[in-house]
């Protein structure tokens, strides 16, 4: 390789974007040639020029307080909606574009001779059924109501996801749509297949949104576990202790609390 | 022991987490302070910078994407933010140029223990301040940060070969200078 050559390709090589191909015959020629070497080296020596000293701690100790006093006043954010649902309200719009216009096309077309008939025949027999219960095993249906009349009896509490939807429940599904039993499950499959990584975030994520619902205890006893299985034991100890704080003699936790001492114990005697 | 990606603090950022958006803020304020500091060649201004840079950040919260790196989309925030302070900084310079602009301190490490070596220093910075901004920030993405070619080039938004031509000015001219400083002709061999 000429010197030419060699010096066209430096400071690629320098910066290692040179393919490996071509870095190996640019070496045997800097091993030989002091002038292309001398060049290499003037380059190091304008890249060390950029390397200049840090403020100092005295900075650092006061500016991520002052980034986050500025945070504290932003307004809290909202979480963008899935891509699907941004397009919702278009969707939406087409949707009462094509009913108002099957609507009026609907008065515009005339019926064949005799079906006028069938339209009788239907105002005749009453209105339709109404709906009160939607139970699976049990659909009772009452005549003689109006369709717009409203139901005489709605379940004041509804079931979703196997939990009864309290306050608690919606006032957690408002914060961020996801309920906490769906994080958590979400949290103990990602423990389970070894992800805890994934696993922490989620539980971290659950605890944030769900500071007081009852499955903290069991949230902080997997999140505890997760960090046990990463051999961070401080901070283990740490979301415990803060769990049974937040929920004084939760069962789930108690119990950890019992498996860990014998393990602790079991370590030792080992 | 592994701790948790900057992708996932930042996803728990955007719902509210403000402990997960402190612990960005200190695992990146050094890099985004650096990259303020090489595009507007001032430590106040770059404090600016870097401040307004994680205030932005914070607010674009809802539109990043987890599942692409965190560091490179904060880094392009903290470029753009660092240019609009140095535009603004350069707005009240010319608006100001009848008087002296405020000076402030530059709070690096111990001072006076700094003396020796300084007017070695006081030469780099020269070579520095006399690069264009685009050069040093180009220079500073390369040589302090070790971004690829390719990255360096996004965060900045130009081409590829952009950036291998400022990357060769601003080397160029920084060893111009340095060697200027030490009394050595430019390309020259030096005794």
């Amino acid at each position: 390789m000429r010197c030419g050559s060699v010096r066209r390709k430096l400071m690629a090589y320098h910066d290692g974007e040179l393919p490996q191909s071509e870095r190996g015959r640019v070496e045997e020629h800097l091993n030989a040639c002091p002038g292309c070497s001398g060049m290499l080296a003037d380059l190091v020596r304008a890249d060390s020029a950029v390397d200049m000293p840090g403020p100092g701690q005295e900075y650092w100790d006061s500016f991520t307080g002052r980034v986050m006093v500025s945070v504290r006043k932003e307004p809290v954010q909202v979480p963008a909606r899935p891509v699907f649902l941004r397009f919702v309200p278009a969707v939406s719009i087409a949707l009462v574009f094509v009913v108002a216009l099957g609507l009026y096309l609907g008065n515009r077309v005339k019926l064949p001779p005799g079906s006028d008939m069938v339209f009788e025949k239907t105002r005749k027999a009453g209105p339709a059924p109404a709906i009160l219960s939607v139970q699976q095993d049990k659909v009772e249906m009452k005549s003689g109501m109006d369709r717009n009349e409203a139901p005489a009896a709605i379940p004041s509490k509804m079931t979703v996801g196997g939990e009864i939807a309290g306050e608690s429940y919606r006032k957690a599904r408002a914060a961020s749509g996801i309920p906490a039993s769906a994080l958590y499950a979400r949290a103990e499959s990602a423990f389970k297949a070894g992800d805890l990584s994934g696993a922490e975030v989620l539980l971290r994520r659950l605890l944030v949104e769900y500071p007081a619902d009852p499955i903290g205890g069991k949230t902080s006893v997997l999140l505890a576990r997760v960090l046990d299985r990463q051999n961070r034991l401080d901070e283990a100890e740490k979301v415990l202790s803060k769990g049974e704080r937040m929920f004084p003699g939760d069962a789930d936790i108690s119990r950890f609390r019992g498996e860990r001492a014998l393990q602790g114990e079991g370590a030792t005697e080992r | 022991m592994r701790e948790v990606r900057d992708e996932a603090l930042a996803e728990l950022a955007a719902e509210g987490d403000l402990n997960a958006f402190e612990e960005l803020v200190n695992r990146h304020r050094a890099a985004v302070y650096r990259m303020a500091r090489a595009v507007t060649g001032s430590h106040a201004d770059a404090d600016d910078a870097a401040q307004e840079t994680f205030i932005r950040a914070y607010r674009s919260l809802g539109s990043y994407d987890a599942s692409r790196p965190f560091r490179p989309w904060l880094r392009k925030i903290a470029h753009n933010t660092s240019l609009n302070v140095l535009r603004a900084a350069a707005g009240r310079a010319r608006r100001f140029s009848t008087g002296e602009a405020p000076q402030h301190p530059d709070p690096s490490p111990n001072p006076e223990a700094a003396m020796e070596g300084r007017e070695s220093r006081r030469g780099i910075e020269t070579a520095l301040k006399n690069l264009s901004s685009e050069l040093r920030t180009t220079l500073h993405l390369r040589a302090a940060e070790g971004m690829s070619y390719r990255d360096i080039a996004r965060v900045t938004g130009v081409r590829i070969g952009t950036v291998m031509s400022r990357l060769s000015r601003a080397r160029e001219k920084v060893l111009g200078s340095l060697q200027a400083a030490e009394g050595r002709p430019e390309g020259g061999e030096g005794t």
